[in-house]
């Protein structure tokens, strides 16, 4: 499946279109640890909110700097996460913002990487108080 | 050496890097560490006092604190505490430009942040140990070659005063 095809339908890549984020990495990561899940998806809701918002103010300022570090950053937990819908989309923004170029479509990209993660937080949510 | 705690270091702008990091190493270490976890390499460097024996250490640190020095300039700092300390770089960016830059500035190792990176961190640091508890069996063996040679000598200086003659036998 496509980034694009996954945007449309909110898939996360492994084949379950319902959902945004699949923790399989994480889990194996875990070696059966669900004490260890349970912290990561925690530090994931707990500091995504201020990510994100730093994302689009980096954005709207047309701030590279920023935006290439907090791109940067945001790789390493949506592949925790498994958020595969919008990984690459953060590694174009990262590039771009780097390289100083397709700078038009940031904006753009941002808000899908915004936009993805909302929802994968709210998953993330409704699983850990299930 | 088996229950020596090594002094670990642990830089990175990402918590969870940090927390899953340090739950690899509890998971599949054959040492004990006493492990200090930084989101900043100047918060690393205001407690160089601890005397670390491995640094781990991110690239990138500039994401919560956008004042933040990157990686290679702490480990130019450390290094100029420390010219020995071992420290591992740990970076996303495939870049043989900065794997050079970093080796170059007396990094240890660069690992990048990959599936496999925890095991190769896990390597790095069983290797730094293994060479550090060489370093400590040759200081030994030093100190006790030295602590032989200095009896043998006041042993022959005891005979040769008291008892007149260190070979009597051959009078």
């Amino acid at each position: 499946m496509s980034e694009q095809e996954n945007q449309a339908t909110g898939g996360n890549g492994s084949g379950n279109s319902d959902t945004y984020t699949d923790l399989t990495y994480l889990r194996e990561m875990a070696n059966g640890d669900e004490e260890f899940v349970l912290k990561m998806v925690n530090t994931y809701l707990e500091n995504t909110p201020q990510a994100l918002d730093d994302l689009e103010v980096a954005a709207k300022e047309e701030n590279m700097d920023r935006l290439r570090a907090i791109a940067h950053k945001m790789k390493q937990s949506i592949e925790f996460m498994g958020i595969s819908s919008i990984k690459e989309t953060a590694t174009q923004i990262e590039h771009y913002a780097k390289e100083d170029e397709n700078i038009d479509n940031l904006a753009t990209m941002v808000e899908q990487v915004v936009d993805v993660s909302k929802k994968a937080m709210e998953e993330l949510r409704r699983d850990i108080s299930n | 050496m088996a229950d020596k705690s090594y002094k670990l270091f642990l830089v990175d702008d990402d918590e969870m890097v940090l927390t899953s990091l340090e739950n690899h190493l509890k998971n599949h270490s054959q040492h004990r560490y006493e492990l200090h976890k930084f989101p900043t390499g100047e918060a690393a460097l205001e407690k160089m006092d601890i005397k670390p024996d491995i640094v781990i250490l991110d690239y990138f640190l500039d994401s919560v604190d956008q004042n933040a020095k990157p990686g290679i300039e702490i480990l130019k700092q450390m290094k100029q505490i420390d010219s020995n300390l071992p420290v591992v770089m740990l970076t996303k960016e495939d870049s043989i430009e900065i794997a050079t830059e970093t080796v170059r500035s007396g990094a240890y190792d660069y690992v990048i942040k990959n599936d496999t990176a925890y095991y190769k961190v896990q390597n790095n640091i069983n290797n730094i140990v293994k060479a550090i508890s060489l370093k400590h069996f040759v200081g030994l063996q030093k100190k006790y070659t030295w602590a032989v040679v200095i009896s043998l000598v006041l042993m022959i200086v005891y005979i040769t005063f008291f008892h007149g003659n260190l070979f009597p036998g051959a009078e």
